[in-house]
């Protein structure tokens, strides 16, 4: 009999509070999906682009020597590109790897990064971040030159093989290389992780919404203060909200 | 008075079951080891590396026609063998592509073969044969053993008893159970056989098994509780349904143990594995195999043993391998989320790893157990319709192993009963009541979101149900708005990542099971559009020559994967249980019958659903063009089964008798058939 009185009791306050709940429900729901749009995550995500080790070799990077790097973003903005440093196993820890990345007609400089022989291991296939990445999409121009401190006639190289990239072409001092530059590129995606289920759960709340009863707890206080006489008789005169279900 | 009565009842059960332990123990005693009892007791070794004067070997060779698909095998295995040389950091050197050969267009597979004879002296009792090899040589992996027993001069068994060696075990066994005086022992590999430390050895011995002893007795004690409940079943059947199968439930959880028996049973465990982590893996050998389907597998008793031993040895943590994860877990991995939790209550509690790939499965049990005694609990009408389903063999074992399919079947049923309560009762759609019935389909077609078309069930529910016109329309809207957003969850992974290096997040051109050759989902539409009446006649006529079998017949209920399939003959008792449950009717009983508007719908919302299960497969499972719907099987239809039994109650046909035992012939037939699939189908092929 308990656990019957118990069950009225939490179906009473259900359909007490029903509209409240469910209300809420609906509000934190959008409120969540506000948030999750305002401030979304995001993660890295790396892209073989051209790794085969067919045809691979090392563009000598030696001072006055530029590779350039024409490609297309796939449609998002690139956060970065990874290609391989090799040194011939020598001791090459002065120096850096100077990065341009233009648009295609090599009218504006989105970014330009330094990168430190030192902080590079010998055939090491080294993380170049894009400043401004969000500029950084369609068709772009990254040039990579060596420049060695002064007195020093150690240089690296820069890995290529002989595949061709789809809508990539890579060039040594300006002339078309039979093959391409071994890379990865570097993507930053936002992501919505709790997209799906907000929108899901919206979907039940909103539905089961106009099931809630409006007015349900004005009516119940009424019906309870109708009821007053009766319940103080029933229970000595308990008078808390909840006694008109027992 | 009445304590004396149950005093009296109670002594007279306690000594039932005692009988039955010690019936359990003699049987295994005197009927299982009879000859370990009554004969002699020996092992005799033989060397098979020409040292033993005894043994006499002959080399064969011969080549055997490979088609595309059994060469993707090979490779597929070729490939786990170097990962997993890889891991251990040796050197794999694979010699598969040497073995095949091409000629007019086709591939052969060189096979090598040694056939060895190996006489045993007098006649002699064999139970069992041993096959020691050494574990470091690689090429010693997916080695075939096949026996002949020979008994003055002719041949015992005219069946093939044959075995393979996994290289991650050192011994392998066979049960045998022959009177012999000479083997002949055949080798197939794809190189030469010369022996080197390779031993075959016979023996016969006693051996108390304590696996069968205790499912004899376990399975004596369940038979009892069900003859002997009364009350039970007249007031919680939820109850005996919950007794029933945890204990049937756990008998295939530990007897299957860690053999991989379950339809992609490691890519489930991958799924529940990485979900049982936080944002790091770590996966040891023993779960990288399981993850890998290359752990070794056992069919005897002492290979369970030299596989658990195995399993614990490579369970080391400081050797695991590690990866990265996201914190949130997928939409379409949380079907394995109760596996998951005690996989990682398991690791917590620093179970060995075959106790907790064992504990995993256990939590896809419970999870469905528990979700099927609520809907008993809640069920208005027909609470003995999910009792006797719930209990069929194949729902049992798809809740005993690694996979979605329990969690789906659950709260589906748990939605549907939800929505028949509404149908059968009077006053307005509580919106708690909505709420749930709408989450459980939701969260039931996550992993297979075909079913989510089972939430315009709500659609249909009647006018009276509404206080008025609008709350209804926008409770329709929300079920088209929920159904819509599942579905599209299909093609593109609603706020996930973009897959860039895929290109886009679902090719449709591409999309379809990667095993079978041929497939693309947007040519198979194209066919469908250009022929509409072939595709549909061939729809038609695959639904119904598949109707009756996988409905009320075996196909849906007595398959357990590769363990085996049950007798056609045993599809006429899973059909008398069905039709029984659904057509006959306690006198006591108030199954709510439905009106004849709504056995319509149910049954065009069953037929409706199989068409889409056979064309998503035909998308998807089925070479473009293909003139026969291929990858459809009978247990996809289990979550569509319980409304269909609905459409079947009536109130023509009363059970003239108490009904108790009505509920003894229901309960007892499922527990009949389940103790029969497990006593023949897994214990006897993994743990004699």
């Amino acid at each position: 009999m308990n656990n019957k009185l118990r069950e009225l009791r939490a179906g009473e306050l259900l359909r007490t509070y029903g509209r409240r709940i469910v209300g809420a429900g609906i509000v934190l729901c959008l409120l969540g999906l506000a948030v999750s749009f305002i401030r979304p995550k995001q993660q890295l995500q790396t892209v073989t682009i051209n790794m085969s080790a067919e045809g691979e070799q090392l563009i000598p990077m030696e001072p006055g020597t530029t590779l350039s790097y024409q490609c297309g973003t796939r449609g998002y903005p690139l956060a970065g590109i990874q290609v391989g440093i090799g040194k011939n196993g020598r001791e090459i820890d002065t120096g850096y790897l100077h990065v341009w990345v233009y648009d295609a007609g090599r009218e504006t400089l989105y970014s330009e990064s330094l990168i430190s022989m030192a902080d590079i291991d010998d055939g090491q296939y080294v993380y170049i971040p894009f400043d401004n990445y969000r500029q950084c999409i369609g068709e772009l121009y990254v040039l990579f030159a060596y420049e060695a401190e002064q007195g020093t006639a150690e240089y690296p190289g820069i890995y290529v093989n002989s595949a061709r990239t789809e809508d990539a072409s890579t060039y040594v001092n300006e002339e078309l290389l039979d093959g391409s530059l071994k890379c990865y590129y570097v993507y930053r995606v936002d992501y919505y992780p709790l997209l799906y289920d907000l929108c899901l759960l919206l979907f039940i709340l909103a539905g089961v919404f106009f099931l809630t009863e409006k007015g349900a707890r004005r009516k119940r206080k009424e019906k309870t203060e109708d009821n007053m006489p009766e319940i103080e008789n029933r229970y000595g005169g308990r008078k808390d909200e909840t006694s008109a279900v027992r | 008075m009445r304590r004396v009565q149950f005093d009296k009842k109670g002594r007279r059960i306690g000594l039932i079951a005692v009988l039955i332990l010690a019936a359990a123990v003699l049987l295994e005693v005197f009927l299982f080891n009879y000859h370990g009892l009554a004969q002699e007791n020996y092992e005799e070794s033989f060397a098979l590396d020409g040292s033993d004067s005894r043994v006499q070997i002959e080399y064969q060779e011969f080549t055997s026609e490979m088609d595309e698909q059994m060469l993707e095998d090979l490779r597929y295995q070729e490939e786990m063998n170097r990962l997993y040389y890889e891991l251990l950091g040796a050197d794999y050197e694979s010699t598969l592509e040497e073995t095949l050969i091409e000629k007019d267009g086709k591939t052969y597979k060189v096979v090598k073969q040694a056939v060895i004879r190996v006489p045993l002296g007098e006649a002699r009792y064999v139970k069992g044969m041993k096959f020691a090899y050494p574990v470091d040589e690689s090429r010693y992996a997916n080695y075939g053993v096949e026996a002949r027993f020979y008994l003055d001069g002719e041949l015992l068994n005219d069946y093939l008893m044959y075995d393979t060696v996994s290289s991650r075990l050192d011994e392998g066994y066979m049960n045998v159970g022959m009177t012999a005086d000479e083997v002949e022992l055949t080798t197939y590999g794809d190189f030469d056989f010369d022996g080197t430390g390779v031993s075959v050895s016979f023996y016969n011995e006693f051996r108390f098994n304590g696996y069968r002893a205790a499912f004899l007795a376990g399975s004596g004690w369940l038979l009892l509780f069900l003859c002997s409940a009364r009350q039970l079943y007249k007031k919680k059947l939820h109850v005996v349904f919950g007794v029933v199968c945890l204990y049937l439930g756990l008998s295939m959880v530990i007897l299957v143990g860690c053999n991989q028996s379950g339809w992609d049973e490691h890519i489930h465990f991958l799924h529940a594995y990485e979900a049982s982590f936080g944002s790091t893996i770590e996966t040891p050998e023993s779960a990288m195999g399981m993850r890998g389907k290359y752990s070794p597998g056992f069919a005897t008793i002492e290979e369970r043993a030299a596989v658990t031993e195995y399993l614990r040895e490579h369970d080391d943590m400081k050797t695991a391998d590690i990866s990265y994860q996201s914190r949130f877990i997928g939409y379409s991995t949380r079907a394995y989320l109760p596996q998951s939790l005690f996989l990682m209550l398991a690791r917590v509690l620093h179970l060995p790893f075959d106790m907790q790939y064992m504990m995993g499965k256990a939590g896809n049990l419970v999870f469905y157990l528990l979700v099927l005694m609520l809907a008993m609990k809640l069920a208005r009408s027909g609470k003995k319709f999910i009792a006797v389903v719930g209990l069929m063999p194949t729902p049992l074992f798809l809740a005993s192993e690694y996979t979605y399919d329990a969690f789906i079947t659950a709260l589906l049923f748990l939605g549907f009963i939800l929505w028949l309560n509404e149908i059968a009762s009077e006053g307005y759609l509580k919106w708690q009541n909505a709420l749930l019935m709408m989450v459980c389909f939701a969260a039931g077609s996550w992993s297979k979101q075909i079913y989510i078309f089972m939430i315009f069930l709500l659609c249909f529910l009647p006018a009276r149900k509404f206080r008025d016109r609008k709350s209804r329309w926008i409770l329709i809207a929300a079920c088209a708005a929920v159904a819509g957003w599942l579905l599209y969850s299909i093609f593109s992974a609603p706020g996930a990542a973009p897959s860039i290096g895929v290109g886009v997040d679902y090719d449709l051109s591409t999309a379809g099971d990667r095993r079978v050759q041929g497939v693309s989902m947007i040519g198979q539409i194209g066919y469908i559009l250009q022929n509409p009446f072939t595709y549909a006649k061939m729809l038609l006529s695959s639904m119904a020559s598949t109707l009756w079998a996988y409905t009320f017949g075996g196909r849906a209920w007595l398959d357990l994967a590769y363990n085996g399939m049950y007798p056609a003959a045993c599809g006429i008792v899973t059909a008398i249980l069905l039709l029984f449950a659904c057509l006959v009717k306690t006198k006591e009983e108030d199954t709510f019958v439905l009106s004849a508007g709504y056995k319509v719908l149910i049954g065009v919302m069953f037929a409706g659903l199989a068409a889409v299960i056979w064309t998503s497969l035909y998308g998807t499972y089925s070479v473009v063009g293909a003139s026969s719907i291929e990858g459809v099987q009978a247990r996809y239809y289990i979550p569509l089964i319980l409304p269909l039994l609905y459409i079947f109650v009536n109130n023509r046909i009363k059970f003239r008798w108490d009904e108790v035992w009505y509920y003894r012939i229901l309960f007892l037939g499922a527990a009949g058939l389940n103790i029969y699939g497990i006593y023949e189908y897994i214990l006897k092929a993994t743990c004699f």
